[in-house]
């Protein structure tokens, strides 16, 4: 049976240079020893899922995490991986356990109450849709079905007829199939779950043992199964296609990946196979024996084997081999492509790749083919240096070739384009053209010819107007229609590389030094963002210009552009490629690369071209949070985001940029998938973050978390208005005691100088000069020692009223010492009818009173009362020290018609205690006695005296 | 005042005094190959230019980039004038430096020395040290010198695909006869 498989591979591959996926190995660090990695899932999110019988992964793109599943027992291995129809992750287990995730691109699952049911047996697929129905098939049970909590079986003594199985697909949203020892049986999805009907043997199936159920294409569904290869089934016709996949039905059919209009086939111990949709076999991937195929949403290819490690590919790039070309002659210098038929020329010589196999059409020594291009009669012009053209038949090979002995211009010819019967040629020598009629061709000096003159000419190209586009080096664009116009600006400086018209009949321009411009509206725009090399321009697919660049291809959609990356092991050969050294064919490229020629499907839609986003977390002080509560307190002002792009093509081609709206505008570019906020103040904010590629940010995939701090309670307003109050409060109680202050300063002003006034008024007062003066006089003749006594004390008692006159307060000792001049003053004049007797101790003396107020209250007393020998008029001065205050009294013995004072004199000394601050003097007075309270004041400072 | 006019004397004493040591080249010969395997490209000119003062040590030289001749076709020569030389806006090379040797001038024979300079090609200076041959003869000597230019030293970019046409490496020869500046002619 295996002999003429075999045998078909060989023939396939002898000298073959077939087009090959990019497989290479995924290595994965600091994994147990021992574990396999059987299978892998992307959910909803994007974030990929790793099985093995170990447990569960998730794999970022940079490192495999390990996820704790509940209830799974070590070494409890995992049997299967799928998306419910929400894009949740489910997973089940060799011994029957069931888990779901609770939501897309999270670690957290819950173990499905199905597993009671399914529990010991191999789960090999499960269902699961929206509303909470879930389908779960074993190999050794049979079927179980839960919906809420109702349960429901089939096994082999139902439509199922087998209770071992080995593959459920969901097909559409109200049908699941479900692969057995018996034929698919085909399920519906709404509760209570009914057998619809089955396929077997008289359907067309080869083998009732199905293995696999896969969606391929519109309308299609592929099944692979032990014996009967691979089958495609029509939706439509509810039949099988007659189409067979050759090979396949040699060997058990372990899982199928359909892309495009090309499938992968992986068949046990046989290897993993690459077939056309038709049934051709393209190529033989891997030697491996692959137990699990997965495509992602980048089409990338992963393909899981017991024992080895992960291969991974994309399906968007496949390569051809070039071990045909001599080791130093692997430079392409020029590619075609007529569909599938690859002709490619190197300092080797001209070759054509064909089914699989490369031809040598042309060799001879010196001859280089520098440009190729297909005419519309079916033949290959290949443009040499220096040794003119070639015009060869594709269908048989021969040639002709033309040099300037032909009427040539320039045997030099860089480029050529057919408009018509009429070939251009791009020479080294200015434009050149030929014309065909039949096999009759003839190259003649056309008058366009010499208007262009002598020029080197690096590009020509026909629009679909019938505009001749003429890039020249140094001597800028050329266009032709009816007569000839140049575009000298801005193409002075270097050469025109490659011309190319857009889906809406723009020109584009690439150069080798100023980048790619736009020819809109008559005047040039420059589309890329950088001056430099741009080697080729080609419409790919239906609204997208693919630009190359000196490291990458960049996509033009509409008005912006997106950067696809050619990462490790599809890197350009020597930088870019040479400028006719690219060709496609719609979204379809060949390039030449580092170990061979690339084909490129470009994806038709950007979607496919961006990094898929997860905001995986957000951290309060570190911590992860459930989820982002809409308002945030003031202290909880320390955010952090956790983001990932997934792009499993080239994780480190992934770069995001990150704004908080609320703080600030710009984007701060960053390869971190951690961006922290801290003493963030109250306010709105929106948290953004995008992935792109490569900087490119033009078609990134974002998120975005609005989130809210507030104000604290200083902050509200109803605390500024209530602040507000208290403040203007204050400062009007302050006003109100500043100003009663100064009022109180004023009047103690006014009352200084009242009492000044006063004591002036009665000391100086004539009177009492008069009087002193006749008490001289008395005692100059009767004592005259006495009399210079008086004199001296006299003079003792103006001094001192003149020293502490403009005082506030004196200390008690200097006021007795006044006191006892006055009163030995007095005492020369009246003798012994009166005396002032003084007890003041001496802990007191220095406490403070109102200057001359003892003075004062004496001269009232002598003024206010009668004299007389027999009963002298003693006044006392003494201290209460039981209420701290100063008392003078006397005897009231009230003198008759006695000068009434002006009363000015209590009233002053009293309004001075008070403005002093002291307290309040006292004045009592009954028959008997007068007596006046000065309260104390402060005790002067021992150390500043 | 009389202080003044004995300085700008000296001054023009000594100007006197170098001219009489001046050696200057009128038309020398300069010529460069591009050997590529593609295409082997010769020019040469007879404009070269070159003035040497032995007392100090001191040459330049300097040639007209637009007075090249040869090239294999007047569209290459335009080519190697316009785009890749730029010579609109650099319209000189120039070498100008200083002997590193002592050579005595009055001494018929060769010598071999070094001239250590700033090389000024396409507006792009660079430093370098060339060996020259210094053939002394009677009122008369004669520099030869061989040297190679990289294109990717004076920033000279050649297109692709006509980059093949081209080497990296440009081979350049000058031979250059000296006469005392004053003499006549013969």
């Amino acid at each position: 049976m295996r002999v003429p498989l075999l045998l078909l591979f060989l023939s396939l591959s002898v000298g073959a240079v077939c087009q090959q996926l990019m497989l290479r190995e995924l290595s994965f660090s600091a994994l147990p020893g021992n574990t396999e990695l059987t299978r892998g899932r992307q959910d909803a999110s994007g974030l990929m899922w790793i099985a093995s019988n170990k447990g569960l992964y998730r794999y970022d793109g940079s490192q495999l995490h390990p996820v704790s599943l509940p209830a799974l027992k070590n070494p409890d291995e995992l049997s299967h991986l799928s998306l419910s129809s929400d894009g949740k992750l489910l997973v089940g287990s060799v011994n029957g356990k069931v888990w779901c995730q609770l939501k897309p691109g999270r670690d957290d699952f819950h173990l499905d109450s199905i597993s009671s049911r399914t529990s010991g047996h191999r789960i090999t697929g499960i269902y699961s849709s929206a509303s909470d129905l879930i389908a779960a098939a074993t190999y050794g049970a049979g079927l179980f079905i839960r919906s809420g909590n109702n349960f429901s079986h089939h096994g082999d003594t139902t439509l199922l007829a087998s209770n071992d199985c080995y593959v459920l697909c969901p097909i559409s949203a109200d049908e699941f199939w479900v692969g057995s020892d018996a034929g698919i049986t085909r399920f519906g999805t709404s509760w209570p779950v009914r057998a619809r009907g089955k396929i077997k043997s008289t359907e067309g199936l080869k083998d009732d043992l199905v293995f696999c159920i896969v969606p391929a294409g519109t309308g299609r569904i592929a099944v692979g199964t032990h014996s009967g290869g691979v089958q495609l089934w029509d939706i439509k016709s509810a039949s099988f296609f007659d189409q067979e996949f050759p090979g396949t039905g040699q060997h058990a059919v372990r899982s199928i990946r359909f892309f495009g209009k090309e499938c992968l086939i992986a068949l046990e111990d046989a290897g993993l196979h690459r077939y056309a949709e038709d049934g051709r076999h393209l190529a033989r991937e891997s030697e491996r024996s692959v137990t699990s195929l997965f495509s992602d949403r980048e089409d990338n290819i992963w393909v899981f084997s017991r024992g080895n490690p992960v291969l991974f590919a994309s399906l968007r790039l496949s390569q051809y081999r070039l071990e045909f070309l001599k080791e130093q002659e692997k430079r392409v210098l020029a590619l075609l492509n007529i569909g599938d038929e690859i002709w490619l020329s190197s300092a080797d010589g001209l070759f054509r790749l064909r089914n699989g196999t490369a031809a040598p059409m042309i060799r001879e020594e010196g001859l280089r083919f520098i440009c190729l291009y297909h005419d519309r009669q079916g033949y290959i012009w290949a443009g040499t240096f220096d040794k003119g053209v070639f015009r060869i038949d594709a269908r048989t090979g021969k040639y002709t070739r033309f040099t300037e002995k032909d009427g040539l211009v320039n045997n030099n010819v860089l480029s050529v384009h057919g408009q018509g019967d009429t070939i251009w040629f791009a020479t080294l020598g200015g434009l050149s053209s030929c014309s065909i009629s039949g096999a009759q061709v003839r190259f003649f000096n056309s008058n366009l010819q010499k208007q262009v003159g002598q020029v080197y000419i690096y590009s020509i190209f026909a629009d679909s107007e019938g505009k001749l586009w003429i890039g020249t080096d140094g001597k800028g664009l050329a266009c032709y229609d009816k007569e000839l116009k140049w575009y000298r600006e801005p193409f002075r400086h270097g050469a025109i590389y490659t011309i190319a018209e857009d889906w809406k009949g723009h020109i584009w321009i690439g150069t080798s030094t100023s980048g790619a411009w736009e020819l809109r509206h008559g005047s040039f725009a420059r589309r890329t963002e950088e001056e430099g090399e741009v080697t080729h321009i080609r419409r790919a697919g239906h609204d997208m210009m693919a630009v190359m660049h000196q490291n990458r291809l960049e996509l033009y959609f509409s008005e912006d552009s997106v950067s696809l990356s050619f990462g490790e092991g599809s890197g350009f050969f020597f930088g870019p490629p040479d400028i006719n050294a690219l060709c496609n064919e719609g979204s379809r490229f060949w390039i030449p690369g580092e170990n061979g020629l690339i084909r490129l499907d470009l994806p038709e839609t950007r979607d496919k071209l961006r990094p898929q986003l997860l905001l995986e977390n957000v951290l309060l002080y570190l911590e992860p949070l459930k989820e982002v509560p809409s308002s945030l307190s003031y202290e909880d002002n320390y955010l952090a985001f956790d983001y990932t792009g997934f792009w499993y093509r080239q994780p480190d081609a992934v770069s995001y940029r990150v704004r908080l709206a609320g703080l600030d505008q710009e984007w701060k570019e960053t390869r971190d998938t951690r961006f922290i906020f801290n003493d963030l103040r109250p306010g709105n904010y929106t948290f953004e973050v995008q992935a792109g590629l490569y900087n490119n940010f033009t078609n990134a995939s974002s998120v975005s978390v609005p989130f809210h701090i507030d104000a604290p309670w200083w902050w509200k307003w109803w605390f500024w208005v209530l602040a507000v109050l208290v403040v203007a409060g204050l400062g009007v109680l302050f006003i109100r005691i500043r100003d009663a202050r100064q009022q109180e300063l004023a009047a103690l002003e006014h009352e200084k100088v009242t009492f000044k006034l006063e004591t002036l008024r009665s000391q100086v007062n004539p009177h009492f000069l008069f009087n002193s003066f006749n008490t001289l006089q008395s005692l100059i003749e009767t004592a005259p020692v006495q009399a210079s006594h008086y004199v001296e004390q006299l003079s003792d008692f103006f001094r001192h009223l003149i020293l502490l006159r403009d005082k506030n307060e004196i200390p008690l000792k200097d006021e007795l010492a006044l006191l006892e001049n006055y009163t030995f003053l007095q005492r020369q004049r009246f003798g012994s009818q009166f005396d002032v007797r003084i007890t003041i101790p001496e802990e007191y003396e220095n406490h403070h009173v109102p200057p001359m107020v003892l003075q004062l209250l004496v001269e009232n007393a002598l003024k206010h009362n009668t004299l007389s020998r027999t009963e002298p008029l003693i006044i006392h001065v003494y201290i209460d020290e039981e209420k701290r205050c100063l008392v003078i009294s006397n005897p009231v013995r009230k003198k008759f018609g006695a000068v009434e004072g002006t009363g000015m004199g209590l009233d002053n000394i009293a309004s001075r205690v008070r403005l002093l601050g002291n307290g309040e003097m006292e004045v009592n007075s009954n028959e008997h006695t007068f007596e006046v309270r000065l309260p104390l004041g402060q005790q002067t400072e021992h150390t500043a005296g | 005042m009389p202080r003044t006019l004995l300085l700008l004397f000296i001054l023009i004493a000594s100007a006197f005094k170098t001219e009489d040591d001046r050696w200057v080249c009128e038309n020398g010969i300069i010529s460069f190959v591009s050997d590529a395997p593609l295409e082997k490209i010769t020019a040469r000119t007879e404009q070269l230019r070159g003035l040497i003062e032995p007392s100090k040590k001191t040459f330049a030289f300097s040639v007209p980039v637009t007075s090249f001749e040869g090239f294999n076709s007047e569209l290459q020569r335009e080519h190697f004038n316009e785009n890749y030389m730029e010579s609109n806006i650099h319209p000189q090379a120039t070498f100008t430096g200083k002997i590193v040797e002592d050579v005595d001038f009055s001494k018929e024979g060769s010598h071999q020395v070094r001239a250590k300079g700033e090389l000024n090609l396409h507006g792009v200076k660079k430093e370098r040290i060339i060996g020259a041959t210094i053939q002394v003869k009677e009122n008369s000597f004669t520099v030869t010198s061989d040297f190679k230019v990289l294109l990717n030293d004076h920033k000279i970019a050649i297109p692709r695909i006509v980059h093949q046409k081209i080497s990296e490496e440009i081979n350049v020869k000058i031979e250059a006869r000296f006469k005392k500046k004053g003499a006549k002619t013969q």
